[in-house]
């Protein structure tokens, strides 16, 4: 059984949380599970680091529950959104001797990743949304680049006409193709809001 | 480049979760730019339903007809959620 890091969790356990101030209390939770990730990288036997990347509402914590709970693994359920943050994620798992793992987790359309954002329970500005879908898909390619021998695995979250919420794997021939994916999926924040708000 | 489906269960709590969050969003209505004017769609459509030149007549319109439930986003000129109406 995994070893789950969500900071998302950590909130329902902090005093005074409710769903609809999530953005609030965002900073003591990624504090917190920055501290159970030291710790789990300290004490667990686990070889395997999962750290899972991808915007919020891109289905992450979706694939977690559904495909990798059974793994005897650590697991960081976060967005990867910053350069920094990964390269010390990374640099800790390294220094710890263990195997760190990518799965990013890509919606096949933003639009509907949005749409499930607004009306969750957790409460975000949308200001968020952006930040973390353009933040996560600039990280993952930097990591791509800069941690040849990360093994990333790409997985696509869609959504059916008869309502059902899908995932797919995304294998890649070699490297390079996996890096030329990865540039085709870059968009800025103001290119997601243009998306996201285009109607014909 | 290649794609493995996952099987998925859809009735694990996590999913069940999202699916009802996209299908609950796909009622509430959003007050965007549209050109020179302003449109009131429910986004997932992604076409304009009511098309204003004012954007207090576009908001007005999409209050009058908010449904028990759901949701109204007033976005501003550059597209951001400027303002969110639970009814």
């Amino acid at each position: 059984m995994p070893i789950i890091i969500s900071a998302d969790e950590i909130k329902k356990e902090l005093p005074n949380y409710s769903p609809d101030k999530a953005e609030e209390f965002h900073h003591e939770s990624a504090t917190k599970a920055d501290k159970l990730f030291t710790k789990a990288l300290r004490e667990s036997s686990y070889k395997d680091v999962i750290l899972l990347s991808g915007g919020t509402a891109s289905g992450k914590t979706e694939f977690l529950s559904t495909q990798l709970n059974e793994k005897d693994s650590i697991i960081l359920d976060a967005t990867l959104s910053t350069e920094l943050g990964a390269k010390n994620k990374l640099r800790q798992i390294i220094k710890a001797g263990k195997n760190p793992i990518v799965y990013s987790v890509i919606p096949d359309d933003l639009k509907r990743a949005f749409i499930a954002f607004l009306n969750r329970d957790r409460k975000f500005s949308d200001a968020h949304f952006y930040k973390t879908h353009s933040g996560s898909r600039k990280t993952l390619l930097w990591i791509a680049q800069n941690y040849p021998d990360v093994e990333i695995s790409i997985v696509e979250s869609s959504y059916t006409l008869d309502e059902k919420l899908q995932f797919s794997q995304i294998q890649f021939d070699n490297k390079q193709k996996l890096l030329d994916y990865l540039t085709n999926k870059q968009i800025t924040e103001d290119g997601i809001i243009t998306y996201v708000s285009f109607i014909k | 480049m290649q794609k493995i489906p996952y099987k998925t269960d859809q009735n694990n709590p996590a999913i069940r979760a999202y699916k009802e969050a996209v299908e609950k969003g796909k009622k509430n209505q959003h007050v965007l730019p549209y050109g020179e004017k302003w449109a009131v769609t429910n986004l997932a459509s992604g076409t304009a339903n009511h098309v204003f030149n004012d954007p207090r007549e576009a908001i007005k319109h999409a209050e009058a007809n908010a449904a028990q439930g759901t949701a109204v986003f007033i976005h501003g000129s550059d597209g951001r959620i400027k303002e969110r109406k639970d009814y």
